[in-house]
């Protein structure tokens, strides 16, 4: 049996192609995950004009490896006047829900962990659940800053939910489809960013709000609240809320490319999955970025570029976008 | 659409939220035998800022958060209707899109009269 007939026959037993997927998407995004934290401080450092991590392995590559041993030989504290199940189970919530998400994220045509016909409106329902253990951590820890960090976490995420959803709706439109496979596949001739231009500035914001980055991080704004919904949170437990976060950020830039900058398409020369890795890795870089570069909103100042300026422009971008298809000015696509 | 393509097409997220529980725990375990355990009784008050908290943690909480998931809910539930609508906008043409402009319209007046009414005021 050769390779090809190997990938065919696991693809086509659900099982066996979900435990398989789900592994080296696991150990994709950890390993990326750990890199990203790497070059997340390496990124900090040049844009502040300092060395960043320097001293475990080469360039501080290994600076992630140490930090795990940090954060596993730490104690494991459980505030024992919270809610100790809620608490404990609010990490787990986090990450399998956001692991569930990318299991429709499509690496090439035929790596995807399942194609299913709701495709998009799934994962933004995955998203969704990520407030609800954010607001169990805070809930369950009997702290107030926590309660106050869930609390704002949730002001936020429904406030950028709403044009988020509905500058997907407007690519959604143009695609009349709802699996990702479709959509990127509509982008053959040019990537959705030159025809929806608004959408993208819409999406690009909301993403970083629903990824919590700043500058729309106030749900662990470390000034005011100590770091936020999981300032209880210890050892690993707290590296599993840190690990939900990051998975969150990957899965917004890969977000962007599958919407946006065309998934896998390719200028050739290298297989469709390296395509969509490294333009996923820049648009984690480029989301990174504006942690460093651009201060924090105040709580009111975020829901109001939330419903007083991103809701109107989407619902104006989705209208327009409306028109031209019914118009069938984009049958082409 | 027939039980088996349900299950062959929901088996692998199922299998990913799993496997993403299953590392959760993995991550936690060998935690077990190396980590310090030394409860004491000032380590257990809730932190905030070296003082004695003052009140229960879970009290009353601003209404303003209550005010905007209430106005949440009914955007969402525009936008799951706009999914809907946005499957087959090119087929329904532009008849579907005037009939769906006053659909948003209704919605966008009700915004209009949650802003009046300072509704989206944070202050």
């Amino acid at each position: 049996m050769n390779l090809v007939e190997l990938f065919n026959y696991i693809r086509s037993d659900p099982l066996l192609w979900g435990i398989i997927a789900a592994t080296v998407f696991l150990v994709y995004v950890f390993s990326i995950g750990g890199l990203s934290i790497w070059i997340e401080r390496k990124w900090a450092g040049l844009l502040q004009s300092r060395l960043g991590p320097t001293r475990v392995g080469p360039f501080g590559i290994l600076q992630f490896v140490a930090d795990l041993i940090k954060l596993v030989s730490k104690e494991d504290f459980v505030p024992p006047d919270g809610d100790k199940k809620v608490f404990k189970l609010a990490p787990i919530v986090l990450v399998s829900t956001l692991i569930a998400a990318g299991s429709i994220i499509p690496f090439s045509p035929s790596l995807i962990g399942s194609n299913v016909n709701v495709g998009i409106l799934f994962l933004i329902a995955m998203f969704s659940i990520s407030p609800i253990a954010v607001f169990m951590a805070g809930w369950g820890s009997n702290n107030k800053f926590s309660l106050l960090g869930a609390l704002r976490n949730i002001g936020q995420m429904l406030s950028f939910e709403i044009p988020l959803s509905l500058s997907i709706v407007a690519v959604v439109v143009m695609v009349g489809s709802l699996r990702i496979k479709e959509i990127v596949q509509a982008q053959d001739q040019i990537w959705f960013f030159a025809l929806q231009p608004l959408g993208f500035v819409v999406f690009l914001l909301a993403i970083h709000a629903e990824a919590g980055r700043t500058p729309f991080d106030m749900q662990e704004s470390e000034q005011e609240l100590m770091g936020g919904w999981n300032v209880e949170y210890s050892g690993m437990r707290f590296g599993l809320t840190m690990v939900g976060e990051y998975i969150h950020l990957i899965l917004g830039s890969m977000l962007v490319v599958l919407l946006y900058f065309g998934g896998w398409k390719s200028f050739g020369f290298l297989p469709p999955v390296i395509w969509f890795i490294i333009k996923t890795n820049i648009a984690l870089v480029i989301l990174m970025w504006s942690r460093w570069a651009i201060p924090r909103f105040r709580i009111d100042q975020i829901i109001d570029i939330g419903w007083k300026y991103l809701l109107p422009l989407s619902i104006l971008n989705l209208l327009i976008t409306g028109a031209l298809v019914s118009m069938g000015w984009f049958s082409w696509i | 659409m027939g039980w088996i393509t349900l299950i062959s097409s929901w088996l692998p997220p199922l299998l990913f939220g799993v496997a993403g529980a299953a590392i959760c725990i993995i991550l936690m375990m060998p935690g077990k035998f190396i980590r310090p355990n030394n409860p004491n009784p000032n380590k257990n008050i809730p932190y905030e800022c070296a003082s004695k908290p003052t009140m229960e943690a879970v009290g009353q909480r601003s209404v303003k958060y209550f005010r905007y998931a209430i106005l949440f809910v009914v955007f969402d539930v525009e936008v799951i209707f706009l999914y809907a609508w946005a499957l087959i906008a090119e087929e329904i043409g532009l008849i579907g899109f005037i009939e769906l402009s006053f659909f948003i319209l209704v919605l966008l007046l009700g915004l209009a009269f949650a802003w009046k009414k300072r509704a989206l005021e944070w202050g």
